[in-house]
Order: structure tokens, then C-alpha cells, then sequence
């Protein structure tokens, strides 16, 4: 058998520092592996179990502080870089907001509508359909604009991941769980407002979730309508939600790759922001359109304008790494 | 110029006494003397920090031969951190409303 807080060990030593882990993380271990022996030495299994679980949880706590600190060693930055920071944080909240109204504009009549009407509960509705893009778009911004004029440090570039990593995984959920049950509401709400249908309507492909998508498109194969519109139409949406997922993490590699190691200036960050959300856009009708038309299939269609920007993104890195450090541009 | 003062928070105090009182302990040992007012998952950390300001120094002492594994971390406080507790334990005895 395994000795306690070994697997924990492994975990800890790719997150903590060897320092950590030699004062806190080792320690804790010899603790937990003396209580533990100790404990089957008297015969007491249950006693000893319960020691490895409470010390477990211990050491977990410990490892999650260090994570947390590693990811956010904000105290080992410049005051500028933390300022750098902030701002993005700051800057990427209210673009997303921006977004959010820009994209349900076109349905401010029927917001007022609702809203006269004390449904307010449509907005619940709508605000799902706009956050996957608005989170990506917004983020894109914040990065851009919170670092202008500054070299991302290593340091920085691995927080600035992280940060777009947790947006991806928030994206997925909104459009694997929360997105597809908004719309079927949505629906119902409406079909109920206007006599149109009584109970649950039949799902269309933007209320289903992921499981139901899946389930479909293997309904359908093998028999004739395998290459259908219908079908196509079934596994884009299915693929559109894991890239759009991953949208963010592809735009903040992007910014990244804008501000490698030459700092931008104000003009040079507006003009990449306004051109990546909009060829990621224009990007994801292409796709969409190519692939329901048949020209590509679908699952490349859905995952073009990810792929796109990703070598663009290598390629910016790229020359990045080639060109020499150039000095701080006056703004 | 002026050096820094030594801090001393409520669970560094209540560490140093323990370690002056037993001499030397190992973290498990010091949240079972606290009568777990001190965590196993914070007294480390702790005790690192309490490490850097130089209040108590540590030495690794292998496992009892029958338990077997990694070896302990004992820990000892230093003449400073002997005095930090002492100049702390005046003040708080004069300014109760202070006392860490």
C-alpha cells in the first residue's frame, strides 16, 4: 500500500516551491505518515483512516494556499505590473458588460417590454445568449488595454493564461448547461405569452445541451440522412460549443502575442482589439456558413476561426522571440 | 535609518511559548499542545515564516525505525525569538489592549 501523502506529494511539487515543500509540505507529510503508522500499530484501522483523510484535507489546504499564491505572487511583481493587472481585470468586467448591451440592443423593445410588464425574468433569458461572446471579446480588450505600453513578464503572461483558462471553463458552462436551458425558457415563455403552445416545446439544436447534440447526430448515422443539412447542422452546434468555449483561451493568446515582448502603444492595442473581435466574427460566420453549405465539414467549420487565430498568434510569438527588446514608446 | 520593529502575530506568540516552554516540538506536537488552537494545515506555514524572521531555527530527525517515513521537522526557538516573546509579553502586560 501506498504511504500517506505520497500521490499529494507529487501534486504539491508541481505547484509549490522546493522551498515549500521542503519547510511545509515534508513536514506535514512526516506528521501524517508518524500519526498514521502509529495508529495501525495500535490495530486501529478506522482511527488510522480518519488521520489520513483529516491530514489529507490538511495538506490539500496547503497545496491550494501555494497554488494560489504561485498563480497570484502578485508580491514579487512590479507596483506597475500589479497596476497593469487591475486595470485588466477592470477594463475586461466592463467590456464584457459593454458587449452584453451592444448585442441585445436590437431587443431593447422587447426588454422594455418585459420590463413593463414585471417580466423581468427575460432578462435572465437573453443575457446568457450574449455572454459567450462578450466574455472572450471582453477579455481580448482588458488584456490589451490593461498592458499597453508594457512588456508582459513571464510571470504576468502565465497569470494573464490562467485568468483566460478560468474564463474558457465559466464559457463552457454557460453554453453547455445554462444557454441551451435560457433558450428552451425563453421559448416557452414566449410560446405561453402568446397562446401559440401549452407545455414543454420540442427542443430546437440551440436548446439542447451537449449529451442531447451527441445523442442526435448518432441517431443519424448510418442511415441516409447521415449527410444531411440537418445533421451538419447538429454536429457544428455540437463542435461551436466546445470552440467557442475555447475562444477565449485562443483571443488571450492572441493579446499575448501582441504585447510578446515589444510594448504597444495605444493605437497599435485599439486597432488589434477592434480587428480580432471582428475577424473572430467574421471568422465564425465563414466557418459556419462553409459548413452547412457542405464546403468543409462541419466540426472544421466550427473550429476555423480558433484556428486561425492560433497560428496567427504562433506567428506573432514567433517574430516576437526573433526581434530584439525595443524601448518603452512615449504615449 | 531605523530597522524594522519585530512583529509578532497571535499564533507566532503562541508557538514561541510553547517551544520555550517545551524546547523543542514538531508541528504535530505544537497543535496538539495548543489544544488545536493552532491547524495542522496552517502550523507550517506558520512556523516557515516564523523561520525566515529568524525566531526559530529546525532540524530534520529521522522517523522512529518501527513508523518508517520521511523524516520530522523539529523546531527550537532562537535567542530572538526568545526576546521578541519577552519584550512582547512586557508590552502586552502593560498595554492589555494591545496584546497580540
Amino acid at each position: 500500500m501506498t504511504p500517506p501523502g505520497v500521490t499529494l506529494r507529487v501534486i504539491a511539487s508541481r505547484l509549490c516551491s522546493a522551498q515549500t515543500i521542503e519547510r511545509v509540505i515534508d513536514p506535514l507529510i512526516a506528521d501524517l505518515q508518524l500519526e498514521y503508522a502509529e495508529a495501525n500499530h495500535e490495530g486501529h484501522l478506522w482511527k488510522g483512516r480518519w488521520i489520513r483523510l483529516v491530514a489529507g484535507f490538511a495538506l490539500l489546504n496547503v497545496i491550494v494556499l501555494c497554488g494560489g499564491r504561485a498563480v497570484l505572487s502578485l508580491e514579487k511583481g512590479t507596483m506597475d505590473e500589479h497596476r497593469a493587472m487591475i486595470r485588466t481585470v477592470v477594463l475586461s468586467i466592463m467590456s464584457m458588460c459593454a458587449v452584453v448591451v451592444l448585442l441585445l440592443a436590437p431587443f431593447w423593445r422587447l426588454l422594455l417590454m418585459a420590463i413593463q410588464t414585471k417580466h423581468a425574468q427575460m432578462l435572465v433569458y437573453l443575457i446568457p445568449q450574449a455572454l459567450p461572446l462578450a466574455i472572450p471579446i471582453g477579455l481580448t480588450i482588458g488584456i490589451l488595454f490593461g498592458f499597453r505600453g508594457r512588456v508582459l513578464s513571464g510571470r504576468f503572461t502565465r497569470m494573464v493564461l490562467t485568468m483566460a483558462v478560468a474564463c474558457s471553463a465559466i464559457s463552457f458552462a454557460i453554453l453547455v448547461w445554462l444557454l441551451p436551458a435560457a433558450n428552451q425558457s425563453y421559448r416557452e415563455w414566449m410560446a405561453g405569452r402568446y397562446g401559440i403552445a401549452q407545455g414543454t416545446l420540442r427542443k430546437g439544436v440551440n436548446e439542447m445541451t451537449l449529451t442531447e447534440l451527441s445523442g442526435q447526430i448518432d441517431s443519424y448515422r448510418g442511415t441516409a440522412m447521415a449527410g444531411s443539412r440537418t445533421v451538419r447542422d447538429l454536429t457544428f452546434s455540437y463542435h461551436q460549443r466546445w470552440s467557442l468555449a475555447c475562444a477565449t483561451a485562443v483571443l488571450a493568446l492572441f493579446a499575448i502575442g501582441v504585447l510578446a515582448r515589444r510594448p504597444s502603444t495605444r493605437w497599435t492595442v485599439g486597432l488589434a482589439a477592434i480587428g480580432a473581435c471582428f475577424a473572430y466574427y467574421a471568422l465564425l460566420f465563414l466557418g459556419r456558413s462553409a459548413a452547412l453549405g457542405g464546403t468543409i465539414p462541419a466540426s472544421a467549420g466550427a473550429w476555423f476561426p480558433n484556428g486561425v487565430f492560433v497560428l496567427l498568434s504562433a506567428l506573432l510569438l514567433k517574430i516576437a522571440s526573433a526581434r530584439p527588446d525595443d524601448p518603452v514608446p512615449t504615449r | 535609518m531605523h530597522a524594522r520593529l519585530p512583529t509578532l502575530s497571535g499564533k507566532e506568540s503562541m508557538i514561541l511559548e510553547l517551544l520555550v516552554r517545551h524546547k523543542e516540538l514538531y508541528g504535530l506536537q505544537l497543535v496538539a499542545e495548543s489544544r488545536r488552537r493552532l491547524k495542522r494545515g496552517t502550523v507550517y506555514v506558520t512556523l516557515q515564516r516564523m523561520e525566515e524572521k529568524g525566531y526559530v531555527v529546525s532540524r530534520l530527525e529521522d522517523a522512529p525505525l518501527e513508523a518508517g517515513g520521511l523524516p520530522r521537522r523539529v523546531y527550537q526557538p532562537t535567542v530572538l525569538g526568545r526576546r521578541v516573546l519577552a519584550v512582547w509579553t512586557t508590552a502586552a502586560r502593560l498595554m492589555p489592549q494591545f496584546a497580540p
